[in-house]
């Protein structure tokens, strides 16, 4: 990718902050990618440094706090703004009552929208939110379809799960034995925002006190799974298809993403074993550290880095269409398998 | 390290680099790495909370034909740094407390 695309992508991604804070991101980046140009870099040299332009949106967007509003005390705040909300909401109801139904309304389509009081046919959307203390859980299990599904991190002792639901789309929560178990299979019905602008509003996010350790299983479809600043979790699964699975600064014992014609992205990410499984896709590692690594794809490359010496692995690597590097090796300890075709694997051992 | 307390000593070596002169950037990214490397991403929010805060000020200057942002300390920030030196001395007699408290519970 060139400046100008990083940059556009990276605009695109950040557009829900003010126009002056994004103007202010994009000339910051810019006048990097100029400077390190300037100084002996190709362009492409200088975006790849700043990274997956996806990771580094939602890093953007996590600092801005007027999205940050997990934190147990802010949870006041949120119940306060939900009776609002239902008040506005049920207003809304009533008044679509009396006058006649549109078609979207009459046909069932869902129009995600997030301007819930817009009152233009638009199904209403009512953020909900659990909790539980992390020193009581044991697994976290979300299962939900056409759903983003972002892990961060969050002060205080608390778990906290957000998402959206509506007439349409509804969840049930059931928290027993120490398992958050938070599921929807949303109905059928026909998805504007899939064929659109997938635009990420249909989103569960959960909030994850440092001190976590159990269990996370996240499973969604059409969705990109994120999971950044998780270091105290035992099993780490995520499961998505046409979506991304993206995990940043994320330490578990064990890691395992699937998904399906999506991009597997792991950054600064430690475990004991790794397993990760795409197809037309590519798998990209920076700095992934762990003794027991498996990659699998098909029609997509798998590059990167991984922590520690060649000498130290057994390594298969193979592909019917491409190159490998590095090649097959008896003889280490640990052990790295990397598969896929119609591609070319290249990965580095750092320190 | 705790998170805080890293946080609070990036602010503080940021505001050490461009005490010594006005700078930008990847100046600012490349000074600070003969102490520690960070990213683009995590200098953006220090540069902006320095900012907010009001202990650094900024301006543009062209460079060839095109703009960069410099930022230049404020007497806040100078407060903040000096202040910073201060607290440290405290911090080292209560690390030295916890040393000898530590070494007399063994004997």
């Amino acid at each position: 990718m060139n400046k100008e695309q990083y940059l556009r992508k990276l605009r695109s991604l950040i557009r829900k902050l003010p126009k002056s804070e994004q103007k202010t991101v994009i000339e910051y980046y810019r006048e990097m990618i100029d400077d390190k140009v300037e100084n002996g870099q190709t362009e492409e040299q200088a975006v790849a440094e700043l990274g997956d332009v996806f990771l580094l949106a939602q890093k953007i967007l996590a600092e801005n706090p007027n999205r940050k509003c997990y934190s147990a005390n802010r949870i006041a705040g949120i119940v306060v703004a939900s009776i609002f909300a239902v008040l506005i909401i049920a207003g809304i109801c009533f008044n679509s009552l009396r006058t006649s139904s549109t078609a979207a309304e009459s046909y069932g389509f869902a129009w995600n929208s997030q301007n819930q009081n817009s009152g233009r046919g638009s199904e209403p959307l009512e953020t909900k939110t659990e909790m539980a203390l992390a020193a009581e859980t044991k697994c976290i299990y979300i299962d939900v379809r056409d759903k983003e599904i972002s892990v961060e991190r969050v002060e205080g002792d608390s778990i906290c799960l957000t998402y959206q639901s509506s007439k349409q789309d509804q969840f049930t929560y059931t928290n027993t034995n120490g398992v958050m178990k938070l599921i929807n299979h949303s109905q059928g019905g026909f998805h504007t925002f899939d064929f659109f602008d997938w635009d990420p509003q249909s989103r569960v996010t959960v909030s994850v006190p440092e001190s976590y350790a159990g269990e996370v299983y996240l499973s969604t479809s059409n969705g990109t799974i994120s999971a950044e600043n998780l270091s105290h979790a035992t099993v780490l699964t995520c499961s998505t298809s046409n979506g991304k699975v993206l995990l940043s600064d994320v330490q578990a014992e064990r890691i395992s993403a699937n998904n399906s014609n999506g991009r597997i992205v792991f950054t600064d990410v430690t475990a004991s074993k790794v397993n990760a499984d795409t197809s037309n896709a590519e798998i990209s590692l920076q700095k992934l550290n762990a003794p027991d690594i498996e990659l699998e794809t098909s029609n997509g490359g798998i590059r990167g880095s991984i922590v520690g010496r060649e000498e130290d692995y057994t390594i298969h690597t193979d592909t019917s269409n491409g190159s490998c590097t590095p090649g097959s090796r008896q003889g280490g300890s640990k052990r790295l398998f990397a598969d896929t075709s119609n591609a070319s694997i290249r990965i580095d051992f750092v320190d | 390290m705790d998170i805080q307390i890293k946080k609070g000593l990036l602010d503080v070596c940021v505001l050490a680099v461009i005490q010594r002169r006005d700078s930008y950037g990847y100046q600012i990214m490349k000074d600070l790495s003969s102490c520690i490397e960070i990213s683009e991403s995590t200098l953006y929010p220090i540069l902006k909370r320095l900012e907010a805060n009001r202990c650094l000020s900024t301006y543009s200057m062209a460079h060839n034909g095109r703009l960069r942002k410099y930022y230049r300390i404020t007497p806040l920030g100078r407060q903040r740094l000096a202040d910073f030196l201060e607290e440290w001395k405290e911090l080292e007699q209560m690390h030295d407390f916890i040393l000898q408290e530590e070494h007399e519970s063994y004997e």
